[in-house]
């Protein structure tokens, strides 16, 4: 969870700014098939420490990790040698950084290489001031207790350095592919399509200028609010009935726990592309139908943007956060309050070492860590990631009967 | 009665104790003095402001002092902040008896071995325990003297913690002033005033929560498996429910004391608890769900990182004793229940055995790691002349200018 703040950079978002990166052979797969279908793409990266999968990679860029002991073989599936090359790599990852504001990754979980590398890459981002959006699919049940555990581990360490993460499990790949007697190698095509679905959306969104611009500080807030771990999906359709389609969709759709999460949602960005031909009315009657599905007072965000070739194909993606954390808008903050006050401060903490560059002055936010009571002046106590002394009722997103 | 009495000091993050006790011929302790004054100046174990830290423990000593008529000089302090830990670190050697025959030599050269651990630079040994012996393939021996193998080797445990912290609690201490006798890890003295041989025998978990820190301590395979102390105690339930229900940290505490439960009573959901105005309290209304949620996240979880340790060596399945709690969270409600079902132990309540003279010392679950202290203190003077602790010596040395 992004509970330290990250000075965003306004403004002035060039391609080169927001970059695509996919880690270990799960995050390769996704960027291969994203290459495939889209045109127009960006420069995609792949990171890997496997040599040979690398160099059967047609991604134009290509980093290898490795080190004296592994020289190009993979990690085996161990977490402890990724982490290992990692830190031995650190000065490579944080190049990666530069001239960057947001990072879009993609890896997949339980693993060696991508559920090990990504946190770490994620915490030098946040060294760098750059803001990471974590796309990662989570192991089958099947694939055994020691890859789930890894699997798990790495999504604490992902929750305390990424700034949204979006989970994705395997699991509920079949229902995406179309019931349990989908094939396997349909099932998980159609995983990392809709990862790169997702991707794609975003880079839209984030790099380029829309008809109605997303811009940083949605998504920003977003990372701010989203308490741990987001849900997304993407659907696209065409033809008559196509906005009704999109929402019915979205409205069984796994990955948004078949519209449990919607219902439940308290804050929620809604990405719409479509073709030239896309009309105002299209977007409202989406919106509309989008908005039905959402419970209570949920926080909506949105954008649409156009692309050429699209005819009237129509494509949203959603990113939708069950937790919310409140949050005040730092530039009309009210003084900080007494001690035993804490609830509608931000869950801030102090950032470890010293930051590169100072923080820009409008965002003029008081760096000491609320939201922890009596434990805000002591040094944190940290275990596995996680800050044992922010409440475990939050960390664990218990929802509480009453308003307090 | 050989001995001269021992003095105890716990600098706890809600209270600061000491007792002043006798040990009589037939082992049992006599409780003839307690200090007990609320704790300012510490927070998760560490002492944060040293100057209101030994005040508390100034007027501990002086309660202790008066009530028992001894007049205090040096004590020997319970240790439980400093993020103290266990490693398990073995040493083997040749083995160099006559017709490889294991002699003393040989156990006592092991041991050193053993012993000389590498930890981090900013660490100290706290104790170390002997566990099992090697005999060439033979494992799990205990007592390897008379047998024959070209190899043995040995295990032990060692308790460790960071020295800077560890330092402040002893500074604190002796700027009362008063000398350090010894110390030792308030998890391994809560354990040696609750436990019973047997359950030392059938493998047992000792779980003291404090306020401020929960220790651990494990008997299993005939010596002592692990121990250490998580920073998590009493307070962070406290903190949790002033967070989480908006609430001052003082109405909190009343309430985690008058209504908290580990568990969840499913069966209570509309039910509220009212607050009443205080002081700059304007009242409040809360469900007794959500206080019972909050509690009982923060303990499971508190137990599942115990529970974590314990499966680093694969404990469970041989702790025939199960769990034993104390320590003042041992008060709240449900909560062995909440351990029962976390660690898949039993769990019973412990509190201090042998042990008479004033009543709050020999029944109180709070009272357990000084009373053990106590116990550490005269089981020392017994073996007189033999090195208490490692940490102890550097003190000595550290604090000896005269």
């Amino acid at each position: 969870m992004s509970d330290i703040l990250i000075p965003f950079k306004p403004g002035r978002a060039t391609r080169k700014s927001v970059r695509i990166m996919g880690i270990g052979g799960a995050g390769q797969a996704v960027l291969s098939n994203l290459q495939t279908h889209w045109e127009k793409a960006p420069e995609l990266l792949v990171i890997d420490s496997d040599e040979a999968q690398l160099d059967q990679s047609h991604i134009p860029e290509r980093i290898l990790l490795t080190d004296d002991r592994l020289k190009g073989q993979g990690t085996g599936g161990d977490t402890a040698v990724g982490s290992k090359l990692a830190e031995a790599n650190e000065g490579k990852l944080r190049a990666l950084l530069q001239n960057t504001n947001v990072l879009i990754l993609t890896a997949g979980l339980g693993g060696g290489t991508g559920g090990s590398v990504l946190p770490e890459l994620c915490r030098l981002a946040r060294e760098e001031d750059v803001i990471t959006v974590c796309l990662v699919s989570f192991p089958f049940k099947f694939e055994g207790e020691r890859t789930l555990q890894a699997a798990r581990q790495s999504l604490l360490e992902l929750k305390t350095y990424c700034g949204l993460l979006v989970n994705c499990p395997l699991d509920r790949l079949s229902d995406l592919a179309g019931g349990e007697k989908a094939p396997l190698a349909k099932a998980l095509a159609c995983g990392a399509e809709h990862l790169g679905q997702c991707v794609q959306s975003l880079w839209h969104f984030l790099a380029e200028p829309g008809l109605i611009k997303l811009d940083y500080s949605r998504l920003h807030a977003m990372c701010m609010h989203s308490g741990g771990i987001a849900s997304m999906a993407s659907v696209s359709a065409t033809g008559k009935k196509k906005n009704e389609n999109l929402v019915q969709e979205l409205s069984v759709h796994p990955y948004l726990d078949k519209g449990h999460v919607l219902a439940n949602t308290r804050g929620i960005v809604v990405l719409i592309t479509g073709g030239s031909s896309l009309l105002i009315r299209d977007i409202e009657e989406i919106m509309a139908g989008i908005t039905e599905l959402l419970g209570r007072s949920a926080e909506i965000s949105f954008g649409a943007t156009t692309q050429t070739g699209w005819k009237d194909r129509v494509a949203v993606t959603v990113i939708a956060s069950e937790t919310w954390c409140d949050w005040q808008d730092p530039v009309t903050e009210k003084p900080v309050p007494e001690q035993d006050e804490q609830l509608l401060m931000p869950i801030v903490k102090k950032k470890k070492g010293s930051p590169k560059k100072p923080l820009p002055k409008q965002v003029d936010l008081d760096l000491e860590p609320a939201g922890k009571g009596r434990f805000r002046d002591v040094e944190p106590t940290l275990y596995q990631g996680q800050d044992l002394d922010i409440p475990t009722f939050r960390r664990r997103n218990i929802r509480l009967a009453g308003k307090y | 009665m050989g001995f001269d009495p021992a003095v105890v000091v716990e600098v706890g993050t809600t209270r600061v104790r000491a007792l002043v006790g006798d040990v009589r011929e037939d082992g049992n302790l006599m409780v003839t003095g307690i200090g007990d004054v609320p704790s300012r100046g510490v927070k998760k174990g560490e002492i944060v402001h040293l100057e209101n830290a030994v005040g508390c423990i100034r007027e501990a000593l002086d309660q202790a002092d008066r009530q028992s008529g001894v007049t205090i000089h040096s004590v020997n302090v319970v240790l439980s902040g400093g993020d103290i830990a266990w490693k398990i670190n073995r040493g083997s050697i040749p083995v160099m008896g006559d017709e490889y025959v294991i002699s003393d030599d040989d156990i006592e050269h092991v041991l050193d071995t053993a012993k000389a651990v590498s930890l981090p630079e900013n660490r100290e040994v706290i104790h170390s325990i002997k566990q099992h012996f090697y005999v060439d393939d033979h494992e799990g021996v205990i007592d390897p003297q008379g047998m024959e193998g070209a190899h043995l080797a040995a295990d032990m445990l060692i308790l460790h913690g960071i020295r800077n912290r560890l330092k402040q609690t002893v500074r604190a201490v002796r700027s009362v002033p008063v000398e350090i006798e010894d110390v030792a890890f308030s998890g391994l003295c809560s354990a040696l005033a609750c436990l019973t041989p047997d359950q030392k025998e059938s493998g047992v978990v000792v779980i003291d929560i404090g306020g401020g820190t929960t220790d651990y301590f494990v008997y299993a395979n005939h010596t002592v498996a692990i121990g250490g102390t998580l920073a998590v105690g009493g307070d962070h339930i406290t903190n949790d429910l002033a967070i989480g229900l908006g609430l001052p940290t003082r109405q909190a505490e009343k309430l985690k004391r008058a209504h908290g439960s580990a568990m969840i009573d499913y069966n209570a959901r509309q039910k509220t608890v009212f607050l009443p105005a205080e002081g700059g309290f304007a009242g409040s209304s809360v469900y007794q769900n959500d206080v019972q949620s909050i509690v009982h996240a923060r303990m499971e979880e508190t137990f599942e990182l115990i529970r974590s340790e314990l499966d680093k060596k694969e404990l469970v399945p041989i702790l025939g004793g199960g769990i034993v709690m104390t320590g003042g969270g041992s008060h709240l409600r449900e909560v062995k229940v909440l351990a029962e079902k976390t660690l898949g132990l039993r769990c019973m309540q412990g509190q201090p055995r042998n042990v008479s003279g004033l009543a709050i010392a020999t029944e109180g679950p709070e009272y357990a790691s000084l009373v053990g202290m106590l116990r550490y203190a005269f089981l020392r003077d017994e073996r007189r002349g033999s090195p208490s602790t490692p940490f102890s010596h550097i003190l000595r040395k550290m604090f000896q200018k005269g």
